[in-house]
Protein backbone atom coordinates (compact mmCIF):
# COMPACT_ATOMS: atom_id res chain seq x y z
CA UNK A 1 0.00 0.00 0.00
CA UNK A 2 1.22 3.00 -1.12
CA UNK A 3 1.45 5.71 2.00
CA UNK A 4 -0.02 8.81 1.02
CA UNK A 5 1.72 12.53 0.46
CA UNK A 6 1.76 14.72 2.99
CA UNK A 7 -0.78 16.97 2.75
CA UNK A 8 0.42 19.52 0.57
CA UNK A 9 -0.83 23.57 2.23
CA UNK A 10 -3.09 25.07 0.80
CA UNK A 11 -3.29 28.32 -0.85
CA UNK A 12 -4.84 29.72 1.77
CA UNK A 13 -1.62 28.65 4.56
CA UNK A 14 -0.29 32.01 5.75
CA UNK A 15 2.44 32.93 3.01
CA UNK A 16 1.74 29.27 1.64
CA UNK A 17 3.05 27.72 -1.73
CA UNK A 18 1.68 28.72 -5.14
CA UNK A 19 2.43 27.08 -8.42
CA UNK A 20 3.22 29.43 -10.98
CA UNK A 21 0.28 28.30 -13.08
CA UNK A 22 -2.34 29.37 -10.37
CA UNK A 23 -0.41 32.51 -9.77
CA UNK A 24 -1.49 33.84 -13.54
CA UNK A 25 -5.07 32.37 -12.98
CA UNK A 26 -5.11 34.17 -9.84
CA UNK A 27 -4.09 37.25 -11.51
CA UNK A 28 -5.82 36.88 -14.85
CA UNK A 29 -8.74 36.53 -12.63
CA UNK A 30 -8.21 40.32 -10.54
CA UNK A 31 -7.46 41.73 -14.37
CA UNK A 32 -10.40 40.58 -16.20
CA UNK A 33 -12.90 40.38 -12.58
CA UNK A 34 -13.80 44.24 -13.10
CA UNK A 35 -13.49 44.55 -16.55
CA UNK A 36 -16.44 41.86 -16.78
CA UNK A 37 -17.90 43.55 -13.68
CA UNK A 38 -17.79 47.22 -15.60
CA UNK A 39 -18.94 45.74 -19.11
CA UNK A 40 -22.09 44.18 -17.24
CA UNK A 41 -22.49 46.99 -14.93
CA UNK A 42 -22.57 49.23 -18.38
CA UNK A 43 -25.04 46.99 -20.27
CA UNK A 44 -27.21 46.78 -17.56
CA UNK A 45 -28.59 49.49 -18.11
CA UNK A 46 -29.05 50.42 -14.40
CA UNK A 47 -26.68 53.05 -14.67
CA UNK A 48 -26.69 56.43 -17.24
CA UNK A 49 -24.34 56.18 -19.83
CA UNK A 50 -23.18 59.56 -19.13
CA UNK A 51 -21.76 58.25 -15.50
CA UNK A 52 -20.79 55.16 -16.24
CA UNK A 53 -19.78 54.35 -20.29
CA UNK A 54 -19.34 51.03 -21.55
CA UNK A 55 -16.01 49.11 -22.11
CA UNK A 56 -17.17 49.18 -25.82
CA UNK A 57 -17.93 53.18 -25.46
CA UNK A 58 -14.35 54.23 -24.08
CA UNK A 59 -12.56 51.85 -26.78
CA UNK A 60 -14.68 53.46 -29.67
CA UNK A 61 -13.69 57.20 -28.07
CA UNK A 62 -10.06 56.37 -27.62
CA UNK A 63 -10.13 55.44 -31.63
CA UNK A 64 -11.52 58.49 -32.44
CA UNK A 65 -9.27 60.43 -30.48
CA UNK A 66 -6.49 58.46 -31.71
CA UNK A 67 -7.42 58.72 -35.14
CA UNK A 68 -8.57 62.37 -35.39
CA UNK A 69 -7.97 64.48 -32.31
CA UNK A 70 -4.21 63.56 -32.19
CA UNK A 71 -3.69 61.42 -29.03
CA UNK A 72 -0.61 59.98 -29.61
CA UNK A 73 0.56 63.72 -29.88
CA UNK A 74 -1.11 64.06 -26.43
CA UNK A 75 0.54 61.04 -25.19
CA UNK A 76 3.69 62.12 -26.31
CA UNK A 77 3.61 65.43 -24.76
CA UNK A 78 2.53 64.38 -21.46
CA UNK A 79 5.30 61.56 -21.38
CA UNK A 80 8.14 64.29 -22.25
CA UNK A 81 6.70 66.59 -19.50
CA UNK A 82 6.51 63.53 -17.01
CA UNK A 83 10.28 62.26 -17.66
CA UNK A 84 11.49 65.69 -17.66
CA UNK A 85 10.25 66.70 -14.17
CA UNK A 86 11.35 63.49 -13.25
CA UNK A 87 14.64 63.42 -14.67
CA UNK A 88 15.18 67.02 -13.54
CA UNK A 89 14.21 65.84 -9.60
CA UNK A 90 16.51 62.27 -10.07
CA UNK A 91 19.67 64.78 -11.40
CA UNK A 92 19.16 66.67 -8.14
CA UNK A 93 18.06 64.03 -5.48
CA UNK A 94 20.57 61.58 -5.81
CA UNK A 95 23.27 63.63 -5.06
CA UNK A 96 21.57 65.09 -2.11
CA UNK A 97 20.16 61.81 -1.26
CA UNK A 98 23.62 60.54 -1.36
CA UNK A 99 25.07 63.23 0.98
CA UNK A 100 22.47 63.31 3.06
CA UNK A 101 22.87 59.45 3.88
CA UNK A 102 26.53 59.56 4.24
CA UNK A 103 27.19 62.78 6.06
CA UNK A 104 24.92 63.83 9.60
CA UNK A 105 25.49 67.42 9.24
CA UNK A 106 23.85 67.33 5.82
CA UNK A 107 21.30 65.08 7.40
CA UNK A 108 20.51 67.73 10.33
CA UNK A 109 20.73 70.46 7.81
CA UNK A 110 18.34 68.89 5.46
CA UNK A 111 16.35 66.32 6.14
CA UNK A 112 14.14 68.25 8.23
CA UNK A 113 13.62 70.68 6.00
CA UNK A 114 12.96 68.31 2.98
CA UNK A 115 10.27 66.70 5.59
CA UNK A 116 8.67 69.77 5.83
CA UNK A 117 7.88 70.47 2.20
CA UNK A 118 7.30 67.38 1.05
CA UNK A 119 3.92 67.85 3.16
CA UNK A 120 2.77 71.15 0.78
CA UNK A 121 0.44 70.09 -1.93
CA UNK A 122 1.94 71.00 -5.06
CA UNK A 123 -1.20 71.62 -6.20
CA UNK A 124 -1.04 74.50 -4.12
CA UNK A 125 2.22 75.60 -6.15
CA UNK A 126 0.45 76.51 -9.24
CA UNK A 127 -0.18 80.03 -8.72
CA UNK A 128 3.65 80.40 -7.31
CA UNK A 129 5.01 79.20 -10.52
CA UNK A 130 2.81 80.55 -12.65
CA UNK A 131 4.17 83.46 -11.35
CA UNK A 132 7.72 82.68 -10.66
CA UNK A 133 8.17 80.62 -14.04
CA UNK A 134 4.76 81.61 -16.46
CA UNK A 135 2.85 79.52 -18.37
CA UNK A 136 4.83 77.57 -20.65
CA UNK A 137 6.27 74.21 -20.97
CA UNK A 138 8.68 74.82 -17.63
CA UNK A 139 5.62 75.81 -15.22
CA UNK A 140 4.29 72.17 -16.02
CA UNK A 141 7.74 70.18 -15.46
CA UNK A 142 8.19 72.53 -12.47
CA UNK A 143 4.38 71.04 -10.44
CA UNK A 144 5.99 67.64 -11.29
CA UNK A 145 9.37 67.97 -10.22
CA UNK A 146 7.96 69.34 -6.88
CA UNK A 147 5.24 67.08 -6.51
CA UNK A 148 8.76 64.15 -6.88
CA UNK A 149 11.55 65.95 -5.98
CA UNK A 150 11.03 66.14 -2.22
CA UNK A 151 9.83 62.79 -1.33
CA UNK A 152 12.79 61.66 -4.00
CA UNK A 153 15.72 63.33 -1.81
CA UNK A 154 14.34 61.30 1.77
CA UNK A 155 13.63 57.59 -0.61
CA UNK A 156 17.34 58.39 -1.79
CA UNK A 157 18.79 59.06 1.67
CA UNK A 158 17.10 56.21 2.90
CA UNK A 159 18.42 53.96 0.22
CA UNK A 160 22.08 54.88 1.20
CA UNK A 161 21.67 54.57 4.63
CA UNK A 162 20.12 51.24 4.51
CA UNK A 163 23.52 50.02 2.67
CA UNK A 164 25.06 47.89 5.63
CA UNK A 165 27.39 48.95 8.53
CA UNK A 166 29.76 46.09 7.99
CA UNK A 167 30.19 46.51 4.25
CA UNK A 168 31.04 50.22 4.92
CA UNK A 169 33.50 48.98 7.62
CA UNK A 170 35.04 46.88 5.76
CA UNK A 171 35.99 48.52 3.21
CA UNK A 172 37.57 50.88 6.02
CA UNK A 173 39.67 48.03 6.97
CA UNK A 174 40.80 47.79 3.96
CA UNK A 175 42.19 51.29 3.22
CA UNK A 176 39.47 52.83 1.83
CA UNK A 177 39.49 56.61 2.05
CA UNK A 178 35.87 59.03 2.38
CA UNK A 179 35.33 59.15 -1.16
CA UNK A 180 36.55 55.79 -2.10
CA UNK A 181 33.97 54.63 0.23
CA UNK A 182 30.71 56.86 -1.40
CA UNK A 183 31.66 55.97 -4.97
CA UNK A 184 32.92 52.51 -4.64
CA UNK A 185 30.89 51.10 -1.88
CA UNK A 186 27.78 53.15 -0.72
CA UNK A 187 27.08 54.05 -4.39
CA UNK A 188 27.37 50.39 -5.82
CA UNK A 189 25.98 49.29 -3.05
CA UNK A 190 22.37 51.12 -2.83
CA UNK A 191 21.57 51.00 -6.63
CA UNK A 192 19.19 48.41 -6.73
CA UNK A 193 17.44 50.32 -4.11
CA UNK A 194 17.77 53.41 -5.84
CA UNK A 195 16.98 51.93 -9.32
CA UNK A 196 13.78 51.07 -7.76
CA UNK A 197 13.03 55.01 -5.74
CA UNK A 198 13.45 55.90 -9.28
CA UNK A 199 10.95 53.80 -10.75
CA UNK A 200 8.60 54.40 -7.47
CA UNK A 201 8.80 57.93 -7.85
CA UNK A 202 8.12 57.78 -11.88
CA UNK A 203 5.29 56.64 -10.98
CA UNK A 204 4.54 59.50 -8.45
CA UNK A 205 5.26 61.75 -11.03
CA UNK A 206 2.37 60.78 -13.33
CA UNK A 207 -0.04 61.10 -10.65
CA UNK A 208 0.73 64.83 -10.77
CA UNK A 209 0.20 64.78 -14.61
CA UNK A 210 -3.71 66.37 -14.74
CA UNK A 211 -2.60 68.93 -12.24
CA UNK A 212 0.16 70.45 -14.04
CA UNK A 213 -2.19 70.22 -17.26
CA UNK A 214 -4.03 72.37 -15.05
CA UNK A 215 -1.78 74.91 -15.77
CA UNK A 216 -2.48 77.17 -19.09
CA UNK A 217 -2.33 73.44 -21.28
CA UNK A 218 -3.26 73.36 -24.08
CA UNK A 219 -2.37 69.48 -25.13
CA UNK A 220 -1.52 66.59 -22.96
CA UNK A 221 -3.65 63.45 -21.55
CA UNK A 222 -3.99 65.06 -18.42
CA UNK A 223 -5.22 68.44 -20.13
CA UNK A 224 -7.39 66.19 -22.42
CA UNK A 225 -9.08 64.84 -19.39
CA UNK A 226 -10.33 68.38 -18.28
CA UNK A 227 -11.32 69.61 -21.48
CA UNK A 228 -13.53 66.40 -21.39
CA UNK A 229 -14.79 67.12 -17.97
CA UNK A 230 -16.23 70.56 -19.45
CA UNK A 231 -18.52 68.58 -21.86
CA UNK A 232 -19.21 65.46 -20.14
CA UNK A 233 -16.93 63.38 -21.91
CA UNK A 234 -17.05 60.68 -19.44
CA UNK A 235 -15.98 58.03 -22.00
CA UNK A 236 -12.80 60.53 -22.82
CA UNK A 237 -12.22 60.39 -19.34
CA UNK A 238 -11.65 56.76 -18.92
CA UNK A 239 -10.14 56.58 -21.94
CA UNK A 240 -7.33 58.99 -20.85
CA UNK A 241 -7.54 57.55 -17.21
CA UNK A 242 -6.90 54.20 -18.70
CA UNK A 243 -4.02 55.10 -21.03
CA UNK A 244 -2.26 56.62 -18.50
CA UNK A 245 -2.35 53.84 -16.36
CA UNK A 246 -1.16 51.44 -19.30
CA UNK A 247 1.89 53.94 -19.78
CA UNK A 248 2.76 54.13 -16.21
CA UNK A 249 2.05 49.99 -16.15
CA UNK A 250 4.83 49.56 -19.43
CA UNK A 251 7.55 52.06 -17.65
CA UNK A 252 7.18 50.13 -14.47
CA UNK A 253 7.86 47.17 -16.19
CA UNK A 254 10.56 48.55 -18.45
CA UNK A 255 12.03 49.48 -14.97
CA UNK A 256 11.91 46.07 -13.61
CA UNK A 257 13.40 44.67 -16.93
CA UNK A 258 16.06 47.34 -17.20
CA UNK A 259 16.88 45.97 -12.66
CA UNK A 260 17.00 42.35 -13.73
CA UNK A 261 19.33 43.12 -16.60
CA UNK A 262 21.63 45.62 -14.54
CA UNK A 263 21.86 43.71 -11.26
CA UNK A 264 21.53 40.11 -11.88
CA UNK A 265 23.51 39.30 -8.60
CA UNK A 266 20.38 40.70 -6.64
CA UNK A 267 18.52 37.86 -8.48
CA UNK A 268 21.04 34.94 -7.84
CA UNK A 269 20.46 32.96 -5.07
CA UNK A 270 22.15 29.62 -3.68
CA UNK B 1 52.68 51.53 35.81
CA UNK B 2 54.25 47.93 36.83
CA UNK B 3 52.79 46.62 33.93
CA UNK B 4 54.19 48.95 31.36
CA UNK B 5 57.47 49.24 33.15
CA UNK B 6 58.04 45.30 32.56
CA UNK B 7 56.64 45.57 29.28
CA UNK B 8 59.86 48.12 28.47
CA UNK B 9 62.23 46.06 29.81
CA UNK B 10 61.14 42.42 28.80
CA UNK B 11 59.99 43.49 25.41
CA UNK B 12 62.36 46.38 23.97
CA UNK B 13 63.77 44.86 20.87
CA UNK B 14 60.28 43.31 19.58
CA UNK B 15 57.43 45.39 20.60
CA UNK B 16 53.71 43.63 21.06
CA UNK B 17 51.43 44.17 17.62
CA UNK B 18 48.62 45.42 20.02
CA UNK B 19 49.31 47.38 22.83
CA UNK B 20 46.42 48.76 25.03
CA UNK B 21 47.03 51.27 28.44
CA UNK B 22 44.34 52.33 30.61
CA UNK B 23 41.52 52.53 27.56
CA UNK B 24 38.20 53.02 28.50
CA UNK B 25 35.21 53.58 26.15
CA UNK B 26 31.71 55.43 27.41
CA UNK B 27 28.95 55.44 25.17
CA UNK B 28 26.42 58.14 25.29
CA UNK B 29 26.37 61.07 26.77
CA UNK B 30 24.87 62.63 30.22
CA UNK B 31 23.16 60.26 32.56
CA UNK B 32 22.14 57.94 30.06
CA UNK B 33 25.86 57.09 29.50
CA UNK B 34 27.30 53.68 29.78
CA UNK B 35 30.94 52.47 30.48
CA UNK B 36 31.45 50.19 27.53
CA UNK B 37 35.41 49.24 28.30
CA UNK B 38 36.90 50.38 31.88
CA UNK B 39 41.19 50.32 32.17
CA UNK B 40 41.52 47.73 29.90
CA UNK B 41 45.77 46.92 29.67
CA UNK B 42 46.61 43.95 27.21
CA UNK B 43 49.20 43.19 25.21
CA UNK B 44 49.15 40.97 21.94
CA UNK B 45 52.90 39.83 20.41
CA UNK B 46 53.39 39.22 17.26
CA UNK B 47 51.93 36.33 15.46
CA UNK B 48 49.64 35.71 18.44
CA UNK B 49 46.49 34.02 18.28
CA UNK B 50 44.31 35.70 21.07
CA UNK B 51 41.02 35.43 21.36
CA UNK B 52 38.20 37.08 23.46
CA UNK B 53 35.29 35.83 25.57
CA UNK B 54 32.63 37.27 27.88
CA UNK B 55 28.77 37.43 28.14
CA UNK B 56 27.36 40.12 25.88
CA UNK B 57 28.05 43.33 27.01
CA UNK B 58 31.19 43.12 28.23
CA UNK B 59 32.79 45.33 25.40
CA UNK B 60 34.95 42.31 23.57
CA UNK B 61 33.41 43.74 20.38
CA UNK B 62 33.82 47.10 21.32
CA UNK B 63 37.55 46.38 22.03
CA UNK B 64 38.01 44.74 18.92
CA UNK B 65 36.72 47.69 16.88
CA UNK B 66 38.57 50.37 18.87
CA UNK B 67 41.75 48.34 17.70
CA UNK B 68 40.06 48.02 14.43
CA UNK B 69 39.97 52.04 14.48
CA UNK B 70 35.89 51.53 13.81
CA UNK B 71 35.25 53.26 17.19
CA UNK B 72 37.19 56.08 18.76
CA UNK B 73 38.04 55.79 22.36
CA UNK B 74 38.09 57.83 25.47
CA UNK B 75 40.66 57.47 27.67
CA UNK B 76 43.93 55.54 27.31
CA UNK B 77 46.19 54.63 23.97
CA UNK B 78 46.24 52.18 21.53
CA UNK B 79 49.08 50.59 19.76
CA UNK B 80 48.76 49.08 16.61
CA UNK B 81 52.01 48.12 14.29
CA UNK B 82 53.93 50.34 16.28
CA UNK B 83 52.00 53.38 15.40
CA UNK B 84 49.06 54.86 18.16
CA UNK B 85 45.44 53.72 16.44
CA UNK B 86 43.74 56.62 15.00
CA UNK B 87 41.37 55.50 12.47
CA UNK B 88 40.89 52.05 10.50
CA UNK B 89 43.55 51.42 8.01
CA UNK B 90 45.08 48.56 5.52
CA UNK B 91 47.53 47.14 8.38
CA UNK B 92 44.23 45.48 10.21
CA UNK B 93 42.12 43.55 8.74
CA UNK B 94 38.34 42.83 9.71
CA UNK B 95 36.65 40.02 9.27
CA UNK B 96 32.95 40.30 10.41
CA UNK B 97 29.87 38.27 11.18
CA UNK B 98 28.32 38.74 7.90
CA UNK B 99 26.58 41.11 5.51
CA UNK B 100 30.55 42.37 4.90
CA UNK B 101 31.11 40.99 0.82
CA UNK B 102 30.33 43.51 -1.66
CA UNK B 103 27.14 41.23 -3.22
CA UNK B 104 27.54 43.36 -6.87
CA UNK B 105 30.85 41.69 -7.04
CA UNK B 106 31.90 38.23 -7.81
CA UNK B 107 34.20 36.74 -5.20
CA UNK B 108 37.35 37.37 -7.03
CA UNK B 109 36.29 40.58 -7.71
CA UNK B 110 35.89 40.65 -3.49
CA UNK B 111 38.69 39.37 -2.45
CA UNK B 112 40.62 41.88 -5.19
CA UNK B 113 38.62 45.30 -3.66
CA UNK B 114 41.68 46.19 -1.56
CA UNK B 115 44.00 45.72 -4.92
CA UNK B 116 41.43 47.70 -7.09
CA UNK B 117 41.98 50.55 -4.39
CA UNK B 118 45.61 50.47 -4.49
CA UNK B 119 45.33 50.50 -8.50
CA UNK B 120 43.07 53.37 -8.83
CA UNK B 121 45.16 55.58 -6.68
CA UNK B 122 48.24 54.60 -8.72
CA UNK B 123 49.84 53.14 -5.97
CA UNK B 124 50.84 49.76 -8.19
CA UNK B 125 53.40 49.45 -10.42
CA UNK B 126 52.62 46.76 -12.98
CA UNK B 127 55.20 44.31 -10.80
CA UNK B 128 53.09 44.66 -8.21
CA UNK B 129 49.83 44.18 -9.47
CA UNK B 130 51.22 40.81 -11.12
CA UNK B 131 52.60 39.54 -7.72
CA UNK B 132 48.96 40.43 -6.40
CA UNK B 133 47.32 38.80 -8.81
CA UNK B 134 49.36 35.56 -7.71
CA UNK B 135 47.87 36.11 -4.45
CA UNK B 136 44.66 36.45 -5.27
CA UNK B 137 45.03 33.22 -6.82
CA UNK B 138 46.72 31.90 -3.88
CA UNK B 139 44.12 32.61 -1.21
CA UNK B 140 41.17 31.60 -3.68
CA UNK B 141 43.02 27.99 -3.45
CA UNK B 142 44.15 28.49 0.27
CA UNK B 143 40.07 28.74 0.80
CA UNK B 144 38.93 26.54 -1.75
CA UNK B 145 36.95 28.68 -3.36
CA UNK B 146 38.21 28.35 -6.95
CA UNK B 147 35.45 26.85 -8.28
CA UNK B 148 33.41 29.89 -7.00
CA UNK B 149 35.78 32.69 -8.07
CA UNK B 150 32.76 33.92 -10.55
CA UNK B 151 29.83 33.52 -8.58
CA UNK B 152 28.27 36.39 -6.92
CA UNK B 153 27.65 36.52 -2.66
CA UNK B 154 24.88 35.64 -2.59
CA UNK B 155 25.02 32.48 -4.50
CA UNK B 156 27.37 30.72 -1.79
CA UNK B 157 26.41 29.13 1.58
CA UNK B 158 27.19 31.23 4.97
CA UNK B 159 30.63 29.10 5.13
CA UNK B 160 31.74 30.47 1.68
CA UNK B 161 31.14 33.69 2.33
CA UNK B 162 32.94 33.71 5.27
CA UNK B 163 35.81 32.53 3.45
CA UNK B 164 35.37 35.32 0.87
CA UNK B 165 35.30 37.41 3.65
CA UNK B 166 38.72 35.91 5.23
CA UNK B 167 40.32 35.48 1.81
CA UNK B 168 39.99 39.09 1.22
CA UNK B 169 41.03 40.56 4.56
CA UNK B 170 44.14 38.90 3.95
CA UNK B 171 44.43 39.95 0.38
CA UNK B 172 46.59 43.33 1.62
CA UNK B 173 48.83 40.85 3.67
CA UNK B 174 47.89 42.36 6.83
CA UNK B 175 49.62 42.15 9.85
CA UNK B 176 47.18 42.24 12.35
CA UNK B 177 43.79 40.03 11.17
CA UNK B 178 40.79 41.68 13.42
CA UNK B 179 37.88 38.71 14.16
CA UNK B 180 34.57 39.56 15.42
CA UNK B 181 32.46 36.09 16.01
CA UNK B 182 33.60 35.53 11.99
CA UNK B 183 31.90 31.83 12.48
CA UNK B 184 29.15 33.06 14.91
CA UNK B 185 25.99 32.84 12.19
CA UNK B 186 27.41 29.19 10.89
CA UNK B 187 26.32 25.55 11.95
CA UNK B 188 28.36 23.28 13.83
CA UNK B 189 29.94 21.06 11.40
CA UNK B 190 30.93 24.19 8.89
CA UNK B 191 32.61 26.33 12.15
CA UNK B 192 34.74 22.97 12.78
CA UNK B 193 35.71 23.16 8.83
CA UNK B 194 36.39 26.70 9.83
CA UNK B 195 38.47 26.00 12.96
CA UNK B 196 40.87 24.26 11.14
CA UNK B 197 41.24 26.51 7.96
CA UNK B 198 42.04 29.51 10.20
CA UNK B 199 44.80 27.25 12.43
CA UNK B 200 46.22 26.79 8.99
CA UNK B 201 45.67 29.99 7.56
CA UNK B 202 47.84 31.03 10.82
CA UNK B 203 50.63 29.34 10.65
CA UNK B 204 51.16 30.27 6.73
CA UNK B 205 50.50 33.88 7.07
CA UNK B 206 52.24 34.53 10.30
CA UNK B 207 49.44 36.71 10.85
CA UNK B 208 48.83 38.42 14.46
CA UNK B 209 44.77 37.16 15.00
CA UNK B 210 42.84 39.13 17.76
CA UNK B 211 39.10 36.70 17.66
CA UNK B 212 36.28 37.60 19.70
CA UNK B 213 33.80 35.20 20.36
CA UNK B 214 31.43 34.06 22.82
CA UNK B 215 32.16 30.08 22.00
CA UNK B 216 34.34 29.27 25.14
CA UNK B 217 35.03 25.92 23.36
CA UNK B 218 36.39 27.97 20.08
CA UNK B 219 37.78 30.61 21.90
CA UNK B 220 40.25 27.47 23.63
CA UNK B 221 40.74 25.49 20.53
CA UNK B 222 41.82 28.78 18.21
CA UNK B 223 43.71 30.78 21.19
CA UNK B 224 47.37 30.42 22.62
CA UNK B 225 45.40 32.54 24.93
CA UNK B 226 42.26 33.79 26.15
CA UNK B 227 40.98 36.97 27.41
CA UNK B 228 37.90 36.31 29.34
CA UNK B 229 36.15 39.59 29.77
CA UNK B 230 33.29 40.94 31.90
CA UNK B 231 30.61 43.18 32.07
CA UNK B 232 28.69 46.54 34.05
CA UNK B 233 31.54 47.63 33.20
CA UNK B 234 33.57 46.31 30.42
CA UNK B 235 36.79 45.06 31.77
CA UNK B 236 39.48 42.53 31.26
CA UNK B 237 38.45 39.65 34.47
CA UNK B 238 41.01 36.93 33.72
CA UNK B 239 43.98 35.91 31.03
CA UNK B 240 44.30 32.36 30.37
CA UNK B 241 47.14 30.47 28.76
CA UNK B 242 46.09 27.73 26.58
CA UNK B 243 48.52 24.47 27.63
CA UNK B 244 47.56 23.28 23.88
CA UNK B 245 50.19 22.39 21.32
CA UNK B 246 51.06 24.79 18.40
CA UNK B 247 49.27 22.23 15.77
CA UNK B 248 45.42 21.57 17.17
CA UNK B 249 42.98 18.77 16.80
CA UNK B 250 39.39 18.34 17.04
CA UNK B 251 40.31 15.41 19.41
CA UNK B 252 42.17 17.82 21.40
CA UNK B 253 38.70 19.16 22.13
CA UNK B 254 37.78 16.04 24.65
CA UNK B 255 40.84 16.00 26.60
CA UNK B 256 40.82 16.22 29.89
CA UNK B 257 42.83 19.32 30.02
CA UNK B 258 40.83 20.97 27.28
CA UNK B 259 37.35 20.18 29.34
CA UNK B 260 38.91 21.35 32.37
CA UNK B 261 39.82 24.77 30.95
CA UNK B 262 36.76 25.08 29.36
CA UNK B 263 34.80 24.48 32.58
CA UNK B 264 36.98 27.11 34.67
CA UNK B 265 36.10 29.66 31.79
CA UNK B 266 32.66 28.64 31.85
CA UNK B 267 32.47 29.45 35.49
CA UNK B 268 34.60 32.24 35.44
CA UNK B 269 31.94 33.87 32.95
CA UNK B 270 28.91 32.71 34.69
CA UNK B 271 30.31 34.43 38.05
CA UNK B 272 30.77 37.44 36.18
CA UNK B 273 27.95 37.96 33.70
CA UNK B 274 25.53 37.91 36.50
CA UNK B 275 23.74 34.79 35.11
CA UNK B 276 24.39 32.93 38.29
CA UNK B 277 21.85 34.94 40.24
CA UNK B 278 19.62 34.15 37.69
CA UNK B 279 20.27 30.44 38.75
CA UNK B 280 19.81 31.06 41.96
CA UNK B 281 16.50 32.59 41.14
CA UNK B 282 15.36 29.76 39.17
CA UNK B 283 16.46 27.44 42.11
CA UNK B 284 14.41 29.45 44.45
CA UNK B 285 11.15 29.35 42.46
CA UNK B 286 11.85 25.88 42.05
CA UNK B 287 12.29 25.49 45.95
CA UNK B 288 8.89 27.04 46.59
CA UNK B 289 6.77 25.28 43.65
CA UNK B 290 7.53 21.78 45.38
CA UNK B 291 6.99 23.44 49.15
Amino acid sequence: MATPDSARPGFWSVRGPMSQRSYWVFAAIGLLAPLIAWWALAASGLVSKVFMPGPGQVLSRALVWFNSDNLTGDALISIYRVTAGWALSAVLALPIGLMIGTFRPVQALLEPLTDFIRYMPAVAFIPLVMLWIGIDESSKIAIIFIGTFFQMILMVAEDVRRVPAAQVEAAQTMGANRRELMELVLLQSAKPALLDTMRITMGWAWTYLVVAELVAANSGLGYSILKAQRFLHTDKIFGGIIIIGLIGLITDQLFRLAHRKAFPWTYRKA
Amino acid sequence: MDVSEGVNTQVASRAPKVSIRGLSKIFGEGPGATVALQNIDLDIGEHNFVTLVGASGCGKSTLLRIVAGLEYHGAGEVIANDKPVTGPGADRAMVFQQYSLFPWLTVMENICFSRKLAANRGEFTSAEVEAASGRADTLLDLMGLRAAADAFPNQLSGGMQQRVAIARALMPRPQILLMDEPFGALDAQTREVMHDLIQYVFHLEKSTIVFVTHDVEEAIYLGQRVVVMAPRPGRIDSIYDVPLPAQRFQDMKLSPGFISLKREIVERIRETSGMKTDLELLEKLCGQLKT
